[in-house]
């Protein structure tokens, strides 16, 4: 066991460090602490340029190999690059869902000419990708996708709804979900198909939220238009591709969040502070308490990237989201604990505090990329072993 | 570039240990052993420690080699430990080892350490650590020392002694004149009785110093920052049980889940089974993960080893008890029985959660160190 970092590890930490201190200034100084959760929508242009910025740095996509112009950095470095970025305070990342999510599943399943295309264009921010999965009857059930793609030439024609798409409303492509052979039993007749998102075939709607604010949305697709082309993996052959990018998101999560965390657990202690709310003994045991799950939430990503590295199947991986969606939650509750009569103070729907929000949008990471219970049915199936639920068979 | 990663796997040494341990006490401290341990005079299983020590060598692991043991060090202890968790094993091991040769081997003179980790290294002599009133926090003295005319005067009582009705050396924490000291002391030169315990595997002691004279070398004034680490390495050999019983109660749990049939298919098949069970395994990783850390900390970190130890034993507390609890729940009916082992895990989550500082005790502290 060495749970220290490596010297050129600690030496990489400095190198980020010191380019963020540099380069988060001038025309980029407005962007410090924005974009998070809640604040995704603002900013978007600016963020974009950031990106570009970023990446003429080479620091954007950071974990990918070098011949996409990443540059190849183990986990653990890729850890550090996130937390870095989270002190720094740097705006939430617009490209993140094309970097984390899309990309690592075309270098999996994708062909040369896939990578070749659409690789380069989200590494410099050029193309922004949102996930097309969720429908208003596939949340939990993913298999259940019922948006159509028929085939037409080399083309596909897609007609049906998705919803809860993040990013939306400025992404320039959706990698879809999509039912492709709707006699096949529902796993086998799924294909992953990539979509131009500006095109007359798609509307979005952005969904107004409990929030007062809209990151996810609608996206309606009426005899859209996207190449056969740009499937990923085999055609009816989708339900795997897309299971791989679920574990991407579940894998890759928790780990700059973590400081993003760490920044608000800071500022409710602030809070707690100087409001003397810091004071109360209850409140003191709930700081004391969301402190300690916070230092385990660390060591649990650590621990499992550890294990990542040295290609150990880890039970332990399969924990993160609902540690972190369940911690965040009740980080939410403390916050307006801490605030006191104060916390029911707003200048207007969708006008909130940081902690605020925070509070109000915690109670979507229980649901969103797999909900608690559908995380507990994998903890249960696959870490524990449990047998599955008998499923229902259902008529046609 | 730099690809050396931090790594939270056991290295060759510590794997070989950690599995021979395992299959040690599968073999030689089942159910059975347990039960007759806990009803013998001692309730000690004393053949069992014979074998440990005498046939394993466990005694010495952590010990340092210019006092005859192999210096393997904390996270050594911790594989050991989890397995005798696992195993909720009646054994003077973790007073012994966890708790006295820690405080020695943190705290004593070097003469204290001389004198007697070679006989603890070797099995030959039991110890226990000794400090803790009757009535007050899990950090007061109850013993204070005054200097007598050729030595040291003791007076008071120290309580809820692990096997302190049996331990052959009591390493004493005490109030000396100038501040804190750790004192050696003889077991069988004290007042002392064995009092039986909610948690029928492990026994406590009263030990009364009322009177007692004891020489200049067996006292040793220590920094309380050192009372501190003392505390803190006796909090993360007791995690390391505590997370051993914790995964065996989820392994239990689990195994029981998918044999046991009800409506035509395995309990464990039903979500309300099965989402408990997943539940226990995110209280069982995230305890390990604290643990693992800080054991290491305690030998490589010591800037970081006390928020560690603290981290650890807030959560690992309640993280043991609720899985030895709802093991039971799990088990339904027989988990409620004498005849199941579930009860001897529950008792024990009990005993641990609170013996050094319970939950509250620690979010109280750790909140302290954020406000």
């Amino acid at each position: 066991m060495d749970l220290r970092f490596s010297e050129s590890d600690e030496a990489f930490r400095r190198e980020i460090r010191d380019w963020l201190a540099d380069n988060l200034t001038g025309e980029f100084a407005e962007l410090i602490g924005r974009g998070g959760p809640g604040d995704e929508h603002n900013l978007v242009a600016e963020r974009r340029r950031w990106i570009a910025h970023m990446a003429a740095h080479r620091w954007t996509c950071v974990g990918w190999p070098e011949s996409h112009g990443g540059r190849g950095l183990s986990l653990t470095q890729q850890v550090i690059f996130n937390e870095e970025y989270a002190r720094a305070r740097g705006p939430g990342n617009l490209g993140h869902i094309g970097e984390t999510l899309l990309a690592p599943t075309l270098l999996a399943y994708g062909t040369a000419e896939q990578r070749e295309r659409f690789l380069p264009p989200i590494r410099v921010g050029e193309a922004l990708w949102c996930q097309g999965y969720s429908e208003p009857g596939a949340g939990s059930d993913l298999a259940n996708v019922q948006t159509r793609a028929v085939r037409d030439g080399d083309e596909w024609v897609i007609t049906g709804q998705k919803i809860w798409t993040s990013h939306a409303n400025w992404a320039d492509w959706c990698f879809a979900l999509c039912r492709t052979n709707p006699d096949a039993p529902k796993h086998r007749g799924l294909s992953y198909i990539l979509v131009p998102m500006r095109q007359p075939g798609i509307e979005v709607r952005p969904i107004s939220q409990m929030t007062g604010t809209s990151e996810f949305s609608e996206v309606f697709f009426s005899e859209a238009r996207a190449k056969v082309a740009d499937t990923v993996g085999p055609i009816d052959g989708g339900w795997k591709v897309a299971m791989g990018t679920l574990a991407f998101e579940r894998g890759a999560s928790t780990l700059g969040q973590q400081l993003l965390f760490e920044n608000e657990f800071a500022e409710m202690v602030a809070m707690a502070r100087e409001n003397g709310r810091g004071e109360d003994p209850i409140i003191r045991q709930r700081i004391g308490r969301a402190f300690i799950e916070l230092r385990i939430m660390r060591l649990n990503a650590l621990r499992t990237l550890s294990g990542h590295e040295s290609g150990e199947l880890s039970r332990e991986g399969t924990i993160n989201k609902l540690y972190w969606a369940n911690w965040h939650r009740r980080l939410g509750e403390l916050c307006m604990d801490v605030m006191g009569p104060e916390a029911e103070l707003a200048e207007g729907v969708g006008h909130y505090t940081p902690l605020q929000r925070l509070f109000l949008f915690s109670r979507a990471d229980t649901i969103y990329a797999g909900s608690n219970q559908i995380q507990r049915n994998i903890i249960g199936e696959r870490a524990l072993g449990l047998p599955r639920e008998p499923r229902v068979e259902q008529k046609k | 570039m730099g690809k050396r990663l931090m790594k939270f796997q056991l290295n060759a040494d510590q794997e070989a240990l950690a599995k021979s341990a395992r299959r040690y006490l599968d073999a030689h401290a089942h159910g059975e052993a347990v039960r007759a341990a806990m009803v013998s005079p001692s309730g000690l299983d004393e053949g069992l420690w014979h074998g440990m020590t005498q046939e394993m060598g466990w005694g010495a692991v952590t010990i340092p080699a210019r006092y005859e043991g192999f210096g393997m060090g904390q996270v050594a202890l911790m594989c050991l430990l989890e397995a005798m968790g696992r195993r909720v094993v009646c054994s003077p091991y973790f007073a012994s080892i966890g708790l006295a040769a820690n405080g020695l081997m943190e705290g004593g003179s070097e003469l204290q350490k001389k004198t007697w980790l070679p006989s603890l290294a070797s099995g030959a002599r039991t110890a226990t650590l000794a400090w803790q009133p009757q009535h007050g926090g899990p950090e007061d003295l109850g013993v204070h020392l005054a200097r007598g005319p050729d030595g040291w005067g003791l007076s008071g009582s120290a309580h809820y002694v692990v096997d302190g009705g049996t331990a052959d050396l009591v390493v004493l924490l005490a109030h000396g004149a100038e501040g804190p000291s750790i004192v050696t002391v003889e077991g069988d030169k004290t007042r002392r009785r064995a009092v039986s315990t909610l948690d029928g595997t492990r026994r406590l002691g009263v030990i009364d110093f009322d009177g007692l004279m004891v020489a200049e070398e067996a006292v040793h004034g220590i920094d309380q920052a050192v009372v501190l680490r003392i505390f803190d390495r006796a909090r993360v050999a007791l995690c390391a049980e505590m997370v051993g019983g914790a995964d065996r109660c989820l392994e239990l749990a689990v195994e029981y889940a998918k044999e046991r049939i009800q409506f035509g298919r395995p309990i464990g098949s039903f979500q309300a089974i099965k989402h408990k069970c997943a539940d226990l395994l995110v209280l069982v990783e995230s305890a390990r993960s604290a643990l693992c850390h800080a054991a290491w900390a305690a030998d490589h970190d010591p800037d970081g080893f006390h928020q560690a130890a603290t981290v650890a034993k807030a959560y690992i507390s309640d993280a043991y008890f609720e899985c030895a609890a709802e093991n039971i729940q799990i088990h339904g009916g027989i988990g409620f029985t004498a005849e199941h082992d579930a009860h001897l895990f529950f008792k024990r989550a009990r005993a641990s959660a609170g013996f050094l500082g319970d939950s509250a005790f620690h979010y109280a502290r750790a909140a302290g160190m954020v406000l």
